[in-house]
């Protein structure tokens, strides 16, 4: 599924990273903890968290993931935005808490 | 064997339960045919210095097996120029290719004797399990994963199982210094460019990035937050070493459980204190040292090899 | 739907058999205890991978009406316990939060 399709499903808004949105992502994993996303091996794997630390940010880095949703609205502080910047991984932001973003890509085929 | 110590033994049990037969047996194997001569697996035993020999059919179907035990009795009765299939045994206990450690060795303590051929589904023989192939794996598995702690001590005294290379000097060093969360991570983050410029594969760059990133946060989370970070990189393998200035960690064995942490909550809504950390470093590592104690420094080395892949 | 239809079309095992009959009227998916406590519904079904005592407490306190935890993460003893004391429904399951969401959104729950 490509970013773009993920920003007309859940409604996200960019806030790292416009000019990617056409890459794509094969899978999601929905957590908020850190480890438990680390314990997946898998690269093209969209990233749903309701955290907006820096180490979403290192953790999407250290497994080579493209992409993070960030869940409930969150507002993303300027020197985790900037820190996605500098390694290249897309932000999106959408008003949905994580069951619903969840369930809605799901329900258009984006397979865990 | 009091009960405690058997409770201790299959607790032990849980460690190799990553082993099955397939990766414990030699697969370099000698096997006859049964129209083969007595006289020809003789030879085979005393040159190959082995106990026993499969017998196969044409597709190497497992058909029997011959030991010494029954070449002495053909020498006795002067058969030796008669064929296989006239002295072998012909129900073999065998072992399937996916059974598992314990199945192994329930089937050493029950049956007394020293090889058992492996098969798969289709009764083809794929290797050969010795009492010295399950002695190796162990102590194979052992290397993989050592932890040091108090009980070891006293054992083992000083012993080392740490690299002595990052005694003289590293390829890539990262002092962690860290005040709040804020800032952890970021050795990782250069030991992940570091390992990618010196051309190291996708997939095992990867594994060690997570494993340096979780030990990093233990450091911040746990151990006050200074320590280093270091790794040699060389030959197609990567080191990594992960060492702090204290509390330690009283039971290595303990903190090593999926799931088992000391996190405070504030540590928890910050993402952290699942309890995984050092479960998933134990996955993504191909060797792992720990060595800690009550009040000691944490050191953790970790080895990656990039043909494991 | 209730806890039933839950553990029917997610597939899961009962860890805990709670009161079953209680209805479940949304889902919510969070492993983080603080912020289920201020945005959860009562009567939600609760996706997590934490298995900490304190996800008891949490559910009990916001009305949860049953909680699966996920990833074929496994509750202690002492957690199985205080749920059962709660008459609160837990399930296992293997699928991931973000699948065991999927799943039950694609059924209705909203
Ligand atoms: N460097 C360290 N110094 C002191 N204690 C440590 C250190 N590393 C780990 N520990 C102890 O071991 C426990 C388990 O560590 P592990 O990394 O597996 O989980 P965690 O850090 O608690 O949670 P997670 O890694 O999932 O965020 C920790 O809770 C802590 O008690
Ligand atoms: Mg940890």
């Amino acid at each position: 599924m490509k970013l773009t399709e993920v920003l007309e499903i859940t409604g996200a808004t960019c806030v790292v990273g416009e000019q990617l949105a056409d890459i794509e992502v094969h899978h999601a994993f929905a957590s908020d903890l850190m480890s438990d996303v680390l314990a997946m091996s898998r690269p093209d794997t969209l990233l749903i968290t309701g955290l907006t630390t820096p180490q979403i940010i290192r953790t999407a880095q250290m497994l080579d993931l493209p992409a993070i949703l960030v869940v409930r609205g969150k507002d993303v502080p300027q020197y985790v935005a900037d820190l996605a910047r500098t390694t290249g991984i897309v932000v999106l932001t959408t008003h949905d808490i994580m069951y619903v973003a969840s369930g809605k890509l799901y329900a258009r085929g984006l397979s865990g | 064997m009091s009960l405690e110590r058997s409770v201790e033994a299959l607790r032990y049990l849980e460690l190799f339960s990553n082993l099955d037969a397939s990766g414990i047996m030699s697969t370099t194997v000698h096997a006859l045919h049964p129209e083969d001569r007595v006289a020809a697996a003789r030879i085979l035993m005393r040159e190959k210095s082995i106990s026993g020999v499969p017998i196969v059919d044409a597709d190497f179907r497992l058909v029997g097996l011959i030991s010494v035990s029954k070449i002495i009795e053909a020498l006795a009765d002067g058969r030796l120029a008669d064929s296989v299939d006239s002295v072998m045994v012909r129900d073999v206990i065998s072992l399937h290719a996916h059974d598992t450690f314990e199945t192994i060795l329930s089937c050493f303590q029950r049956f007394k004797f020293g090889r058992f051929p492996v098969v798969e589904e289709d009764g083809k023989l794929v290797g050969m399990i010795t009492d010295t192939d399950v002695l190796s794996a162990i102590i194979r598995s052992f290397y993989s994963v050592y932890v040091h702690d108090q009980r070891r001590t006293m054992t083992l005294g000083s012993f080392s199982a740490l690299s002595k290379e990052f005694e003289n000097s590293a390829d890539f060093v990262y002092d962690i210094s860290c005040i709040g969360l804020e800032n952890a991570g970021e050795g990782s983050a250069r030991l992940k460019v570091f390992l990618q410029t010196k051309g190291f594969g996708e997939s095992v760059v990867r594994r060690a990035s997570v494993c340096a990133y979780e030990a990093e946060m233990n450091v911040c989370i746990h151990a006050g937050g200074q320590g280093s970070l270091r790794a040699i990189a060389r030959n197609g393998e990567i080191i990594v070493r992960v060492e702090d200035e204290g509390p330690g960690i009283e039971n290595i064995d303990l903190a090593m459980k999926e799931g088992w942490s000391t996190a405070t909550d504030a540590i928890r809504e910050m993402g952290f204190g699942a309890g995984m950390g050092l479960a998933n470093i134990r996955r993504f590592s191909d060797h792992l040292v720990i060595i800690s104690g009550k009040d000691k420094p944490t050191k953790l080395e970790m080895i990656f090899l990039a043909g494991k892949e | 739907m209730t806890v039933h239809d839950v553990i029917d079309s997610v597939g899961a095992d009962v860890a805990v058999d709670g009161d079953t009959t209680r209805l479940v009227t949304s889902g919510y998916t969070c492993d983080l205890l603080s912020e289920v406590i201020a945005k959860a519904a009562p009567g939600s079904a609760w996706a997590t991978i934490q298995t900490h005592v304190n996800v008891i407490a949490v559910a009990a306190m916001v009305g949860i009406s049953v909680v699966i935890v996920c990833e074929g993460r496994t509750c202690e003893s002492d957690v199985v316990e205080r749920a059962a004391k709660e008459h609160l429904t837990i399930l296992y399951s293997k699928d991931s939060a973000y699948v065991v969401s999927g799943k039950l959104y694609v059924l209705g729950l909203r």
